[in-house]
């Protein structure tokens, strides 16, 4: 795979997977706090 | 009347993410990315995420959850003179289930072809003439097709017994249709991933060529792109948010639905593209000639992709099942989701059981869906599909961010949804709603128009355009949201 497509690939892994990780990682804590 | 309650917190998110994943990830995400741009792509397409998609998906899910009520209700709710609004989102709903029903209808007989291996010969000829046994023209319906009528009547069964009890039904069901395609999903991308000339394929998805951004119609692509991947504009994030409790987090939940959603978005580039790949370099062509989008690639190219695997039949088999079983558990959430919004909506309005206004409500749309499971059909809903999307939601979108941009005052719901949520949303937000959303479906709706006056779309003739796309849609969302909204209800 050329250079810049591995970069774009991380990108989008950071951004959408990284972003997903920490939304429901907030969501769980606060459901902890919940219970 | 006891308004119906999500079980909790994730069978609400699981749902919605169910409903923003439909078959589009799968069939129009990779290939939009791949013809604009390729991994520059994704840079217009998050700043349409940050700037469209999430301020417009916090106001559907403020809307509901503040009133309580389905789209037409909490537009009513902030102007009665705004509920036909709310029934024009519903009702655009309504034709696109109608005919995505059919679209599942193909999916189940593909299903079933893979014990037969009936599509790995040819998938083109399997699918025009033994699925679709297609007529010459919309101007022949040809009698129904059998294998689609019966594909027709068991997704709407399923429609209606995952809504008969509502909420409660819908999150038990969520639980198994939301991670079922992200694992089937994840098989095809192992098994894409690890065939000779995927890297290739990679390659034409994810290189970026840059001075593609300076093109106006890649940010209209991404744009538009954001605004049909979160199932916006068809008031079902209204009526789902209207099951949860008023104080309930709303931007971490819909920040949570809008990356599960991008994110099954682009495993399914990577499964795709990484197949096509292969594919191309199996039949020595450039991947520019096999790759495909929208029915075309879910039916025909990916199949015959399939049909090309190393390790025999049973493997061919096994592949081809787990695709159609990743687009029909893709499918049922989001065509169950577009049921409910209406039911929602039709319940708010005169009361009833949800039982037997889901069964009508079911029935009413098997029988307008009809039309698709003709011989003729498969013409009908690309003239439908096309007005459809392009007028019925992109006004829907537009008249929200307008109506709570400027007939509302957007602090008040600002602060009602920072109150609930552990995340915070700026006066950022506001500018979105009034300023940038408006403009931008504006731009995508004159854009459309204006090509859709000068060429005739799909090369149909002009009659069928105009009784399936400016009647059949246009017209029929104009008068029907204005007498549905003229109508008394039970809180008038």
């Amino acid at each position: 795979m050329s250079g810049s497509a591995i970069v774009m690939l991380i990108f989008a892994c950071v951004v959408l997977y990284g972003g997903l990780f920490v939304t429901l990682r907030r969501a769980m804590k606060s459901r902890k706090k919940e219970d | 009347m006891q308004r119906d309650r999500w079980s909790n917190r994730a069978a609400f998110v699981l749902a919605a993410i169910g409903s923003a994943a439909g078959l589009g990830n799968a069939w129009r995400f990779p290939y939009m990315a791949y013809s604009n741009g390729g991994g520059a792509f994704l840079i217009p397409y998050f700043v349409a995420l940050l700037t469209a998609g999430i301020p417009l998906i916090v106001l559907e899910f403020s809307m509901g959850q503040k009133t309580q009520r389905g789209a037409p209700g909490a537009l009513a709710k902030v102007g009665r003179k705004f509920e036909g609004f709310g029934w024009w989102a519903v009702l655009s709903g309504t034709i696109i289930t109608s005919y995505y029903a059919g679209i599942m209808a193909w999916a189940w007989d593909y299903l079933a072809g893979s014990f037969t291996l009936g599509w790995a010969e040819d998938a083109g000829a399997y699918f025009y003439e033994n699925v679709l046994q297609i007529s010459s023209g919309p101007g022949t319906l040809g009698g129904f097709s059998t294998p689609v009528l019966i594909g027709l009547v068991i997704t709407w069964i399923a429609i209606y017994f995952i809504l008969r009890n509502g909420a409660e039904s819908v999150g038990k069901v969520v639980l198994i249709t939301v991670p079922l395609p992200v694992l089937l999903m994840a098989i095809l991308v192992l098994r894409a991933v690890t065939l000779p000339g995927a890297i290739e394929g990679l390659n034409y998805f994810l290189e970026p060529n840059f001075a593609m951004l300076t093109n106006l119609s890649v940010w209209i692509d991404a744009y538009s792109q954001v605004f049909f991947t979160l199932s916006l504009g068809f008031g079902i994030m209204i009526a789902y948010a209207s099951y949860m409790p008023e104080d309930s987090d709303i931007i971490n939940n819909a920040l949570i639905t809008v990356f599960a959603n991008s994110g099954i978005s682009f495993m399914a580039g990577i499964a795709v593209f990484g197949t096509l790949g292969y594919m191309a370099q199996a039949q020595g062509v450039p991947i520019s000639e096999v790759a495909a989008a929208g029915v075309g690639l879910a039916f025909v190219v990916y199949p015959n992709a399939i049909s090309l695997l190393p390790g025999g039949s049973f493997v061919i088999g096994f592949f081809g099942f787990v695709f159609f079983a990743m687009l029909l558990s893709l499918g049922i959430d989001s065509a169950f989701s577009i049921v409910e919004a209406g039911v929602a909506g039709l319940k708010d309005k005169w009361g009833g059981s949800k039982k037997k206004v889901t069964l009508y409500y079911s029935i009413f749309l098997f029988v307008v869906g009809l039309l698709f499971a003709t011989k003729g059909g498969l013409y009908w809903l690309d003239i439908v599909d096309h007005y459809v999307n392009t007028y019925g939601l992109v006004v829907a979108g537009l008249a929200e961010a307008v109506i709570i941009g400027w007939f509302y005052e957007p602090d008040e719901l600002r602060s009602y949804f920072n109150s609930v949520s552990e995340y915070q949303f700026g006066n950022w937000w506001n500018v979105m709603i009034k300023f940038i959303i408006p403009i931008v479906l504006a731009v995508l709706l004159v854009n459309a128009f204006i090509t859709d006056i000068g060429t005739q779309y799909g090369g149909y003739e002009l009659k069928y355009l105009v009784y399936g796309g400016w009647i059949g849609v246009v017209g029929f969302l104009a008068v029907a949201s204005y007498i549905i909204s003229r109508q008394k209800g039970i809180e008038d």
